[in-house]
């Protein structure tokens, strides 16, 4: 009973003080000075750095989606849909959260992490004092970074998926590649492509916000920095689920009017 | 220095293709519901829309032309569908056209159908308000084909009924078989039977005189058949009805609906006139009940047959002509094939 | 009583020299939940002064100089410097009053993603924003051959030994030449040679750029070399204060103690 009291209180305080944190960085975030040079290296790290894992994941869940699917398909003789069910699978859902849980992982992670030892090593009081404004300069830039990134690492991630269902298609049904997008542009709308994008920059904002907190108020010594960095993905995931559950539910009411 | 230069170029690229992809993909699907592309606006007042929704397709004679724009409730039995269509449709557009609301596939969305009409009419502007068709659906017309099967039903037992009376001595007709008090009144009109049956055979020696013109190359008729550049023009009449009938399929089905509507009302009036005869009511009833003398009858079947003579006569004239030839040789073929079918079949026994 | 005797004694000094203290701490106090850390704790800092504060771990001396640049939030006290009150500024005086004041980190704190010569300019991009080009250069060489590293300049952190990230780390202290240094254990984690160059090097430093040092320790070796005057923060308050000869004569039975045990190490 205790126990339960205990967790329900850490858990308000947490979110609390996450809530806080988030209110911070807009705060901050619309405050000069701009840290433009160091958000545009954050955007490498974060965007380009991870597009290589993003398109490689993203090409075999194309893949795998439409291999699994198919047989299903054939057995109610809709094989033609594919296309549509595998454009509308990948653009409004799987894209999107796959990309945001890989991102989750590597960025999550690496800014949890990088933070952290910035935080134990007195690396952030150092910048503190050095005059420049640390969460501005750390915190704002990475989430900044994160959200901006994460809807272009999804546009990616989503094309390269439609090619590789479209090989399977075209390998054992014969589609050929002008067929497969027609059909899948015809059937997609901005009621999909919207709410899917829309989405993706708070999954990416979650991502930097989680990691930058969890960096930040780590606990001191190593061990530290890797609760940091791990928690850091177990609630940007967590937080992610809850967000696309979220983004589904208001999608629908819009997509009803 | 040099390596972030280089990094920035790196995530350049990268938000470049990116972007480039999300605007491709929005203009891709943009083109296919017609936003970006300017449009031009037409209406159809239907009375039931059956689920249209705005963004539906509307397909022309089959191809996609545009989305269903708006759909506007004017009052309790009219619906306005204005559709978005591509700006170049205008040219083909003609202001008969016809709107339907169907589906696509067994199971797919609503679509609007716009079958072209005559193609004489003007080109529909914007804003105008074509006509629409309310197609009868499959599910209704089962409906009509069902009542029309159970009056049949009923029909065919009251039927049932009279053949059993008459064999059983009973009603109308079997009395009619045994009252001689009948026969006055049914002389009468076996009299005026008579004449019409003369009047009849009068007229087959008409035809059969113009056949025998038609036989020999006279007449317009005869010039007709016998003139073989006409085959050219046959054919391409025939052509022309062709295309008119695939163009009127539509009207075609209006009118299978309707008929079966007639008659499953012709069923209920024939069911109504049984029972009327059933009661001894109406004129046939009427001449049932007249008496009729043998003679009279007899006169008539004469008549009758003299008209069958001619009839045969005439069959005759028709088989020489070329028209005709082939159909009787084939028929001849056919009687031959089955008495050989016949002998063969006694040989074998 | 004791206690009473040196806050005379310097009293008179103060006199003497007729000085403005550059750091004035009254009563500061300074609690983590229930933890009480400082308990009101007084301090002056005279120009060109070099004092030692000594303390057990745990005993709220880092604490104690975080506060003075405002890393920490005081809960209650006076601190004041360069005139100005800490806890009352603006963001942009205390910026200001930060360029004035050097500050190195117990374990270096340099940046890890960055360059030693990117670490040098870190903190010329706000503070000194006018210099640009060939000065700011200029600045960064300057700083590092007055520590002796001008090869390393474009090497990475982790390529570094422990007693070059020192020696960076006060480079980029130095950097923006502040009237007031403080150290947070200088010679933590070095052996004792390295130690005994970090200790030379901020004597030479404190020569050159005439600046006035609070350091941080409970090296008793550092302390007794580099110190004017010792100060012993115990149970969160200044329990005693004085030369190191003076101290190491004490009668006082906890500062004998203290003595005591961190000569054992």
């Amino acid at each position: 009973m205790e126990t339960i009291a205990k967790s329900i209180k850490n858990y308000l305080e947490e979110t609390g003080s996450i809530s806080q944190f988030a209110f911070r960085f807009f705060q901050q975030a619309v405050r000069p000075p701009f840290e433009f040079k160091e958000l545009l290296r954050q955007c490498y790290l974060i965007g380009y750095n991870s597009l290589f894992l993003v398109i490689a994941t993203g090409f075999i869940m194309g893949l795998v989606l439409t291999l699994q699917v198919r047989p299903t398909m054939i057995e109610f003789g809709a094989v033609s849909y594919m296309p549509q069910m595998v454009g509308i699978s990948i653009v409004r859902e799987i894209g999107p959260v796959i990309t945001a849980l890989i991102c989750a992982g590597k960025v999550g992670s690496s800014i949890g992490a990088e933070l952290g030892s910035m935080k134990v090593t007195e690396q952030i009081d150092a910048m503190e004092v050095s005059g420049t404004n640390p969460f501005k300069y750390l915190v704002v830039t990475r989430i900044m970074a994160s959200t901006l990134m994460l809807p272009l690492l999804v546009i990616a991630a989503d094309a390269i998926g439609l090619f590789g269902s479209f090989l399977i298609e075209s390998i054992k049904g014969d589609v050929s590649m002008t067929l497969y997008f027609n059909i899948v542009f015809e059937t997609l709308t901005f009621g999909d492509l919207l709410p899917a994008t829309i989405k993706s920059f708070f999954f990416g904002f979650a991502i930097g916000l989680v990691g930058c907190y969890k960096g930040y108020h780590s606990k001191k010594g190593t061990e530290g920095v890797g609760k940091a960095a791990n928690s850091a993905v177990v609630l940007a995931s967590l937080l992610l689920f809850v967000i696309d559950f979220l983004a589904v539910l208001v999608a629908d009411i819009f997509y009803e009017i | 220095m040099g390596k972030e230069n280089k990094n920035n170029t790196k995530l350049g690229l990268f938000v470049t293709i990116a972007i480039l992809l999300f605007t491709v993909g929005v203009y891709y699907m943009g083109n296919k519901q017609n936003i970006f592309g300017s449009s031009y606006k037409i209406s159809s007042i239907f009375e039931n829309v059956k689920g249209l929704t705005i963004g539906n397709n509307v397909r022309y004679s089959g191809i996609s032309i545009g989305t269903v724009g708006d759909i506007i409730i004017l009052n309790d039995s009219m619906i306005q569908v204005d559709m978005m269509l591509e700006n170049k449709m205008q040219a083909f557009l003609k202001k008969d056209a016809v709107a339907t609301i169907g589906s696509d596939g067994l199971v797919g969305n609503m679509i609007v159908n716009i079958s072209p009409g005559e193609g004489t009419g003007q080109s529909a502007e914007y804003g105008d308000v074509i006509n629409s068709f309310a197609r009868l659906e499959t599910g209704e017309m089962i409906n009509s084909l069902g009542n029309t099967t159970e009056n049949i039903a009923l029909l065919t037992m009251n039927l049932l009924e009279i053949a059993e009376n008459i064999n059983s001595g009973e009603g109308s007709v079997a009395s009619l078989l045994n009252d001689p008090t009948m026969a006055n009144d049914l002389s009468l009109a076996i009299k005026n039977l008579k004449i019409t049956t003369q009047n009849i055979n009068a007229l087959t020696g008409q035809f059969q005189k113009n056949m025998n013109e038609v036989n020999q190359g006279e007449g317009l008729l005869g010039y007709l058949f016998k003139d073989s550049t006409f085959e050219y023009q046959i054919n391409h009449i025939t052509e022309g009805l062709d295309t008119l009938i695939r163009s009127r399929t539509t009207p075609i089905m209006e009118n299978l609906e309707a008929s079966s509507k007639d008659i499953a009302m012709v069923s209920a009036d024939l069911k109504k006139i049984i029972q009327e005869i059933d009661l001894q009511e109406g004129l046939a009833g009427a001449i049932l009940k007249d008496s009729l003398t043998a003679e009279d009858f007899k006169q008539t079947m004469e008549n009758l047959s003299q008209g069958t003579d001619r009839f045969n006569e005439n069959m005759e004239a028709l088989k020489h002509n070329f028209l005709f030839r082939k159909y009787f040789k084939k028929q001849e073929k056919k009687r031959q094939k089955e008495l050989k079918k016949q002998a063969d079949a006694v040989v074998h026994r | 009583m004791r206690l009473k005797e040196n806050i005379n004694m310097q009293d008179s000094k103060t006199q003497k020299d007729k000085l403005v203290p550059l750091v004035k701490i009254r009563n500061l106090k300074k609690a983590f939940g229930s933890n009480l850390v400082l308990k009101g704790f007084n301090l002056d800092l005279f120009p060109n002064e070099n004092v030692v504060i000594l303390g057990k771990s745990g005993s709220g001396k880092s604490v104690l100089i975080k506060c003075l640049v405002r890393l920490v939030e005081v809960d209650e006290g006076e601190i004041l410097v360069l005139g100005k009150s800490i806890p009352d500024l603006e963001q942009e005086e205390l910026d200001e009053i930060r360029t004035d004041v050097g500050f190195l980190f117990q374990g270096s704190a340099l940046y890890d993603s960055m360059t030693v010569r990117e670490n040098l300019q870190f903190p010329l991009r706000r503070h000194k924003e006018r210099m640009k080009g060939q000065d700011e250069e200029k600045l960064i060489m300057e700083a590092l051959r007055s520590v002796g590293l001008e090869h390393a300049i474009d090497l990475m952190p982790a390529e570094l030994s422990g007693g070059m990230k020192r020696r960076i780390a006060l480079a980029r202290t130095l950097i923006l030449q502040p009237q007031i240094i403080l150290y947070d254990e200088p010679t933590s984690g070095l052996d004792p040679i390295t130690s005994n160059e970090i200790i030379q090097l901020i004597l030479k430093i404190q020569k050159d750029l005439k600046a006035t040092s609070l350091i941080i320790t409970h090296d008793m070796d550092c302390a007794r070399v580099i110190s004017n005057r010792m100060i012993i923060l115990q149970d969160g308050i200044n329990y005693a204060e004085g030369t190191y000869e003076v101290l190491s004569q004490s009668d006082d039975k906890k500062v004998k103690a203290f003595f005591k045990e961190v000569q054992k190490r």
